[in-house]
């Protein structure tokens, strides 16, 4: 089976930075400012943990890509499933880890008598990002429905073994 | 041009857009929470009347934006009693151009009834202030909510 190579190199690639990399890091942040970081409702080793885990799907997404030929339906439906993983990570990132907020984190903690309350709107850039991860499908669409019809045009330009054979029999089982 | 290599193109466009557009809006609110909320640009002030007995909260401020974008800062105190219900109220809102400044000022009135013996460590309920910054045409933003007090120790 041809593999591509790129896809292995990319699926590397994101493999040590999305996973490799951010483990390793909280590995070296003392476990302090990880609980100062908790109690101000921001879980720094879980958001961590989830990053890796979206690199580890990842780069196998990436791989996968690299066994299936751009005409082959396998290939357009990888593309459609790394790019709406894509927009997961785009939400991920807007959220502060948390996907469902959909760019909007709310971030709350209380301590004597006092609440505090922070609130970051980013859902302008979620809701472009839905438009280009959308455009990107479409994209994707028309480049396996043109790489299906070159093909087709290539395999009718050739001239079929069958035409050639002038006793109307074919040449495959012939030597 | 192929159709497919236009839309290519004009995708990669609307995502370099979006993310510089990403990046500039968040550095402008990281930017005016670090320099325009800075401590010498706000001016806070708790004074009381004691012909009236009312206490007045006055915040002044003339915060810089050093942002590549304008901002509108949105302030807002409240006094609320023990089950959250509005005694007094004020807000007011600044537009600031990117590497320009404004002034507002809010004030406060705080009724002496709900300040019993005039002395507001006593008094039952909560203070609340909120802070808000938004950026590009305030489509995103930031907002704190700080809300202290509670119920006077006996």
């Amino acid at each position: 089976m041809k593999v591509n190579k790129r896809s292995i190199v990319f699926g590397v690639l994101t493999l040590v930075i999305f996973t490799v990399l951010p483990l390793y890091a909280q590995s070296m942040i003392p476990q302090e400012y990880l609980r100062g970081f908790s109690s101000q409702g921001f879980d720094l080793a879980d958001l961590v943990n989830k990053v890796a885990f979206i690199g580890l799907v990842m780069s196998v997404l990436i791989l996968l890509k690299g066994f299936f030929e751009k005409t082959s339906a396998t290939f357009l439906a990888l593309s459609i499933v790394s790019t709406v993983f894509w927009l997961l990570i785009v939400f991920f990132a807007l959220g502060m880890g948390k996907m469902e907020n959909l760019g909007l984190t709310v971030l709350s903690s209380e301590a004597g008598g006092v609440s505090n309350t922070v609130i970051f709107d980013l859902r302008l850039f979620a809701y472009l990002a839905t438009i280009i991860v959308g455009l990107k499908i479409f994209h994707s669409i028309l480049k396996f429905r043109e790489a299906r019809l070159k093909r087709a045009a290539v395999q009718t330009s050739q001239p079929s073994p069958t035409a050639e054979s002038p006793e109307g029999t074919t040449r495959s089982g012939a030597n | 041009m192929n159709k497919i290599k236009a839309l290519r193109l004009g995708i990669i466009g609307f995502e370099v857009l979006t993310i510089a557009l990403c990046l500039l809006s968040v550095y402008t609110l990281f930017n005016a929470l670090s320099t325009a909320i800075s401590g010498g640009t706000m001016n806070l002030n708790l004074t009381r009347d004691e012909s009236t007995g009312e206490w007045r909260f006055i915040l002044n401020g003339s915060p810089r934006n050093t942002g590549f974008l304008g901002i509108t800062l949105f302030f807002e105190v409240a006094v609320l009693d023990l089950d959250g219900l509005d005694i007094a109220r004020n807000s007011t809102s600044v537009f600031i151009p990117a590497g320009g400044t404004n002034e507002f000022s809010l004030s406060l009135t705080i009724p002496p009834d709900v300040v019993p013996g005039g002395n507001l460590e006593e008094a039952e309920g909560y203070f609340e202030l909120r802070f808000a910054v938004r950026t590009l045409a305030d489509l995103v933003g930031f907002t704190n909510t700080l809300r202290i007090g509670g119920e006077a120790s006996p």
